[in-house]
């Protein structure tokens, strides 16, 4: 089930009235029926799946319980190595399995010997990396005894499982999330009103720049080698907008739903198109991957501390390793590489924690040298894009050479009114950038009752005249 | 909660009525060729053209309505050629309410002689992706809808046309009528297809393998909901199996999700306005490929029974004469060599005036 499709509309609706009027007053109830339409959730994608989220639901709760009733180090490390593997394993099976196979077949031919493995025919299970990911976060903050195990076995599969952000995250740290499953909930004018306006900035941001966006990113992309270079920055500045509009638009969602349930998931992109670095970038796109990286990879490995090879070594291995917790695909790990290219002079120089502020706070416009940071920043991330977007490695580098040097001179035809939602859609971002997202102070922005009114009726209308071009959210692939 | 609930009702409110209001915009046809002449629907475009400006088609003639299998399997060039006057007004893709809002369109302007609609295998379900460019909103419940699941649907997607609709006539775009000249000015409604089944699919599907197990499925309902595979398991199982099947079924009743009921009505009043205004109606039934050449063993039809069947349906009873893979395009659908032998089959059977 998605969250902009019509069947939505019914399950949300239905869960909210038995959560709040059916099993108000009982915590268990809830956190049951919330275990209940998770799986409903799922199962409506493909319920066979179902059975990998209880497995790992199992295996975590059962070795949280039991490093909690040891001490002796080496069987504490063997319980966490079991739940690495049993998480990574089913991960690395059902996304990397047939990867790693095709380029073993590759490498051994290249050095000319002969290699026939078996490719499996694998349907990779919606949200697998995100639920998987929350899950050892659990395990790991036992292990290093952050967090107690929970016994309440119904309350832990909630967490593991809540619907809101279970295929597409955020991807919530235990320590966060489940103790929120054990405090009574009581229902909260001004946090559920926030919740609604949340989901539907993210609607918005979905359905109206992500899914008009990806009409023309999918002509363009799957015609690169017809179209010039400037139809071809434009493919790529459209799938900027399209990924971000895609991505943080279902997180807002999320959040969203997730307020309507009285739970606060953490906030997940912080306008990271106003970045005047790309360190700052990375501070701001998909936070609780970057920050799950970084507390359970980047930290244990030395962080940015020790020899200038262990920085090196490090950066690289985060955002390699984030590229590829992307997909099985060179064209992600290629993309992780950049991102580390871009980010190691600024970490070497000491310069990746100079914009903790956001741009521009407390006045309306930029200054010239902020502009041009943005727009830099943002350049060198529409290169990285290519990659992130490109069919395969191939493909992404005849798409960077035909910017430059393609002669082609098709004609690309495409409605402009995509241009003026994209310009209004950065206005409302730019006034709304220091808050969670950008509609969330509008109270204080547009002050008259009625204006107010209309403009979330507009958002409504504009939402239902583009809901036909549905198209699935970009995240659920990884 | 309940000043929360209050205030999304409201905006709730606004936004079905707001909703409504814009599904109550009629499009022109101008709008409607505009919007499927570079589709896979470019049938409609013809079909409209054909109804506004080549009224001598369709005066006194026999006119074929239905989904793909129409479009694809009734070779109305032929039957001009054997002196019948016919035109295939098939458009791809299933849903009784196209062929009435064709049948109404037809008989506003011209005076068919009689009108053939195809007995679908199974009952509709849902509505076609194309009803919201057609229908207003009380039209589409005037005509038998009900308010459902797949009423809401339409509503949201008829308001997002109309305001497509909107912005369509502020900028004033055409339709290339020029450039789709030779498509339109046809005389003949088929859209012929020379492709031929793969080989391995038409094994599957006819005589044995998956084609039976599909057949089987189709009628359970007439064989105690048990496929022959079955007979001997045990009684608990069989009991199980039957009380799953059977639910399924039920479930499938659903009028408020499934809309079946809707559309027996779309049909149902379809043939009730021709015979209002003294047409001749009558249904057809076009094979498809698990329906050729094949002993099944068990209770079988071809078609899913209905009250309406009463109302006479032209059936040859056997199709073993189409059991050749040059004469399918796939496992649904006639190509045009299927097509001109089906069609010649039933040519004495549209001659004899007596049907």
């Amino acid at each position: 089930m998605i969250f902009n499709s019509f069947d939505f509309a019914i399950f949300l609706p239905i869960v909210f009235f038995l959560y709040w009027f059916v099993t108000k007053n009982n915590l268990k109830l809830q956190n049951l029926l919330i275990v209940a339409a998770s799986y409903v959730f799922y199962g409506w994608w493909d319920y066979k799946f179902l059975s990998l989220i209880a497995f790992s639901s199992i295996v975590d709760y059962s070795i949280g319980i039991a490093l909690n009733k040891t001490e002796k180090k080496s069987t504490r490390k063997i319980l966490l190595t079991t739940s690495l593997l049993t998480n990574l394993g089913l991960l690395g099976f059902f996304k990397y399995y047939n990867f790693f196979v095709s380029n073993f077949e590759s490498a051994f031919s290249f050095f000319g010997y002969k290699f026939e493995g078996y490719t499996l025919d694998i349907i990779l299970p919606v949200g697998i990396s995100f639920y998987t990911f929350q899950t050892l976060s659990y395990t790991i903050d036992v292990y290093r005894k952050n967090l107690s195990p929970t016994k309440d076995f119904i309350a832990f599969s909630a967490f593991v499982s809540f619907f809101p952000q279970l295929v597409a995250g955020p991807i919530e740290r235990a320590s966060n999330l489940l103790p929120q499953f054990f405090k009574k909930r009581r229902f909260d004018y001004n946090f559920a009103v926030d919740g609604t306006r949340q989901i539907l900035w993210g609607l918005f941001k979905k359905v109206v720049i992500a899914d008009q966006c990806a009409i023309y990113v999918n002509t363009i992309f799957d015609n690169s080698e017809h179209y010039g270079g400037a139809v071809l920055i434009l493919g790529a500045l459209l799938f900027a907008f399209q990924i971000y509009g895609d991505f943080s638009g279902y997180s807002d969602i999320a959040i969203g739903i997730s307020k309507l349930f009285g739970f606060n998931l953490m906030q997940n992109f912080a306008f990271p198109y106003f970045s005047r670095d790309i360190a700052e970038f990375w501070r701001r796109w998909h936070i609780s991957l970057s920050t799950w990286f970084r507390d359970y990879l980047y930290i244990p490995l030395g962080g940015s501390r020790g020899s200038l090879g262990k920085k090196i070594r490090n950066t690289f291995i985060i955002f390699l390793v984030s590229g590829f917790w992307h997909g099985a695909n060179w064209t992600f790990i290629v993309w992780g590489g950049l991102n580390a290219l871009y980010f190691l002079p600024l970490l070497l120089t000491k310069k990746n924690r100079r914009n903790l502020d956001t741009v521009a706070e407390n006045r309306l416009l930029p200054t010239p040298k902020e502009l041009l940071q943005l727009l830099t920043t943002f350049s060198i991330t529409l290169i990285a894009w290519i990659f992130f977007r490109a069919e395969n490695i191939g493909h992404a580098f005849s798409y960077l050479k035909n910017i430059f040097f393609s002669n082609s001179t098709m004609n690309f035809e495409m409605e402009y009114s995509i241009f003026i939602l994209l310009f209004f859609f950065l206005i409302i971002e730019w006034l709304g950038r220091t808050k969670l997202y950008a509609i969330e102070s509008i109270n204080q922005t547009l002050k008259s009752k009625s204006i107010r009114w209309v403009f979330y009726l507009v958002l409504c209308f504009t939402i239902i005249g583009y809901m036909d071009n549905q198209q699935d959210f970009i995240y659920f692939q990884f | 909660m309940k000043r929360y609930l209050k205030k999304l009702s409201i905006i709730v409110f606004i936004v079905f009525v707001g909703t409504y209001l814009l599904s109550e915009k009629s499009f022109s046809d101008d709008f409607i060729i505009y919007k499927t002449i570079d589709t896979h629907y470019k049938k409609v475009a013809w079909n409209l053209n054909t109804i506004n400006n080549r009224k001598e088609l369709l005066d006194n003639s026999t006119i074929f309505l239905g989904s793909s299998i129409v479009q694809g399997g009734i070779n109305d060039s032929l039957l001009n050629s054997a002196g019948i006057k016919a035109i295939n007004m098939g458009v791809p893709h299933n849903g009784n309410e196209l062929t009435l809002y064709f049948q109404n369109r037809i008989l506003k302007s011209s005076n068919p002689k009689k009108i053939i609609y195809l007995k679908g295998k199974i009952l509709y379900s849902g509505l076609h992706k194309l009803t919201p460019l057609l229908y207003t909103s009380s039209e589409l419940l005037k005509n038998g809808q009900t308010i459902n699941f797949d009423y809401l649907r339409f509503l949201f997607k008829k308001s997002k046309l109309s305001l497509e609709y909107f912005t369509y006539n502020l900028m004033g775009k055409k339709t290339d009528y020029d450039g789709h000249e030779s498509f339109l000015s046809k005389s003949f409604g088929q859209i012929n297809v020379t492709n031929k089944i793969l080989e391995s699919d038409y094994y599957k599907y006819i005589g044995t393998g998956e084609g039976t197990r599909v057949d089987e499925n189709f009628n359970l309902y007439l064989n105690d909901y048990l496929y022959k595979t079955e007979k001997n398991d045990s009684k608990i199982v069989k009991t199980l199996k039957q009380f799953k099947r059977k639910t399924t079924q039920l479930i499938l009743k659903n009028n408020f999700f499934f809309n079946r009921e809707n559309q027996q009505k779309f049909i149902s009043n379809a043939i009730m306005d021709a015979k209002k205004r003294e047409v001749n109606n009558e249904m057809i039934y076009i094979p498809i490929l698990i329906d050729v050449g094949s002993n099944y063993s068990y209770s079988r039809s071809y078609y899913r029974k209905d009250p309406l069947d009463n109302n006479g349906i032209l059936h040859l009873g056997s199709y073993n004469f189409l059991a050749n893979r040059d004469y399918w395009d796939d496992k649904d659908h006639l190509n045009q060599y299927g097509s001109e032998i089906f069609t010649e089959r039933i040519i004495p059977y549209l001659k004899d005036n007596n049907r």
